[in-house]
């Protein structure tokens, strides 16, 4: 495969329009997310609920493009499910790694980490998220945030 | 396409530089093929706190093929290579691409305008060597198919302070081919690590580089730990931007079918640094599965 440039992604199909969209789930407002965890231990399948708008009697999808997770948490790690329950990693992946900027703490707006060519999300799709603790010391009051960027793909009126 | 390309990295150790002096050096790239250009990189090894402050006296300048110089003098590496040096898989690129001949010669000219000596500097050339259709045994996609972004985490277990490890096996799943195009590497949490490198191979044995490649340049992370110097009078800061947004790329990107293998040599060598221990060493191997339909 020749090289291109990441998010170079087509445009959408006749009769429909793409409209930048995030998810956002933060350990507020997902408490599952903020749990406490013991070294080696791990939380399975949080779910992570998208959004069911149908939209001139079409279910509207969204392609997930790009991920960013935040945490205060230097030994958590995660493994993500797509919304047909495929594993996106063989294994869990130190947050560090795999989704979160560098230089995050004092920065805003940094860039994401592309899901390369995207996944399509179809109405009303739940993401699974797994968290493990891969230190050795326990994860106490994580503040944990993730961030899920795409499109929705909205059919266009007559 | 009338050649095939290959991911190469060059790692250049240059001698130990007095204070105040400099040196110029050739150094000769492998007879097997033609080396391409793209991108540089600079590095010393950790000092006693985690930075590389000594490369704030560090000036330099490089050759084409015929020891045409690209700077009419000296540049210094903070100017050259911009912010980190070119580290955390994050080299500065070199446009338009500059090409050497199987058995080339690039010449170096770097001084050293601090008060200590300079040891263990290293430059690194990152590009692809470009060889003949055929040259190198690879594998590319199906006629039909469909790709997931994927990525495969594990760790080396239990990397001692001083340790070696040749012909590293990783194999990719059986359900599925890899595309590998990314990578991370370290560790994020304590015990920390300092002078890890890597040799890439391919299920033949070849490299993928002349000499082992510091984790830090080839590959980076978010958390990183190394800060670097600004100014002469260095100001130190933290690596802003690289991570797992923009890790270090493999291009062209491998192909590595269903059950097959990479070759890695990981070396790590901390007995100069107080406090050191054996740790798990994570790596990430980032990239696509490849799903034949």
């Amino acid at each position: 495969m020749r090289y291109r440039p990441q998010y170079a992604y087509p445009k959408a199909p006749r009769g429909y329009k793409d409209q930048d969209f995030a998810y956002y789930f933060s350990s507020v407002g997902n408490p599952a997310l903020g749990q406490n965890i013991a070294a080696g231990a791990l939380i399975t399948n949080i779910p992570l609920q998208l959004d069911r708008d149908i939209y001139l009697d079409e279910p509207v999808p969204f392609l997930w493009r790009a991920t960013k997770v935040l945490t205060n948490q230097t030994g958590l790690a995660v493994q993500f499910a797509g919304p047909d329950g495929t594993l996106l990693s063989n294994d869990f992946e130190a947050v560090g790694l795999s989704y979160a900027p560098g230089g995050a703490s004092p920065i805003v707006g940094l860039s994401s980490v592309p899901n390369e060519r995207g996944i399509e999300c179809p109405l009303g799709a739940v993401i699974l998220v797994s968290l493990k603790n891969i230190s050795s010391a326990g994860i106490v009051s994580p503040v944990t945030e993730i961030f899920l960027m795409g499109v929705k793909r909205w059919k266009v009126a007559a | 396409m009338t050649y095939q390309e290959r991911h190469q990295d060059y790692v250049w150790t240059l001698p130990t530089i007095p204070a105040g002096q400099q040196i110029v050096q050739p150094f000769q790239f492998d007879p097997d093929a033609p080396f391409v250009l793209r991108s540089l990189a600079a590095r010393i090894p950790y000092d006693a706190n985690g930075t590389q402050t000594a490369l704030a006296s560090v000036s330099l300048r490089w050759s084409g093929p015929v020891q045409d110089y690209r700077h009419q003098s000296v540049v210094p590496a903070g100017l050259m290579l911009g912010p980190y040096f070119g580290q955390y898989g994050n080299p500065m690129p070199v446009y338009p691409e500059v090409q050497f001949p199987a058995s080339g010669v690039t010449w170096l000219q770097v001084v050293n305008g601090g008060a200590s000596p300079l040891t263990g500097l290293q430059v690194f050339m990152r590009g692809v060597k470009r060889g003949r259709p055929g040259q190198w045994a690879t594998y590319t996609y199906p006629a039909k198919m469909r790709t997931i972004p994927f990525s495969y985490p594990f760790v080396v277990s239990s990397l001692a302070v001083t340790d070696a490890r040749t012909n590293q096996v990783f194999q990719v799943q059986s359900n599925g081919d890899f595309v590998f195009r990314a990578g991370q590497a370290g560790r994020v949490f304590a015990p920390q690590t300092y002078e890890v490198f890597l040799t890439l191979k391919d299920s033949n044995g070849y490299p993928y580089s002349n000499a082992p490649v510091h984790v830090d340049v080839l590959f980076g992370q978010s958390a990183g730990r190394a800060a670097y110097p600004v100014g002469s009078a260095p100001l130190l800061v933290p690596p802003i931007g690289p991570g797992a947004s923009a890790p270090g790329l493999i291009y062209p990107e491998i192909y590595l079918p269903q059950d097959h293998i990479l070759l890695y040599d990981i070396a790590r060598n901390d007995s100069a640094y107080g406090g050191a221990q054996a740790a798990d060493f994570p790596l990430n191997f980032m990239g696509s599965k490849v799903i034949p339909q």
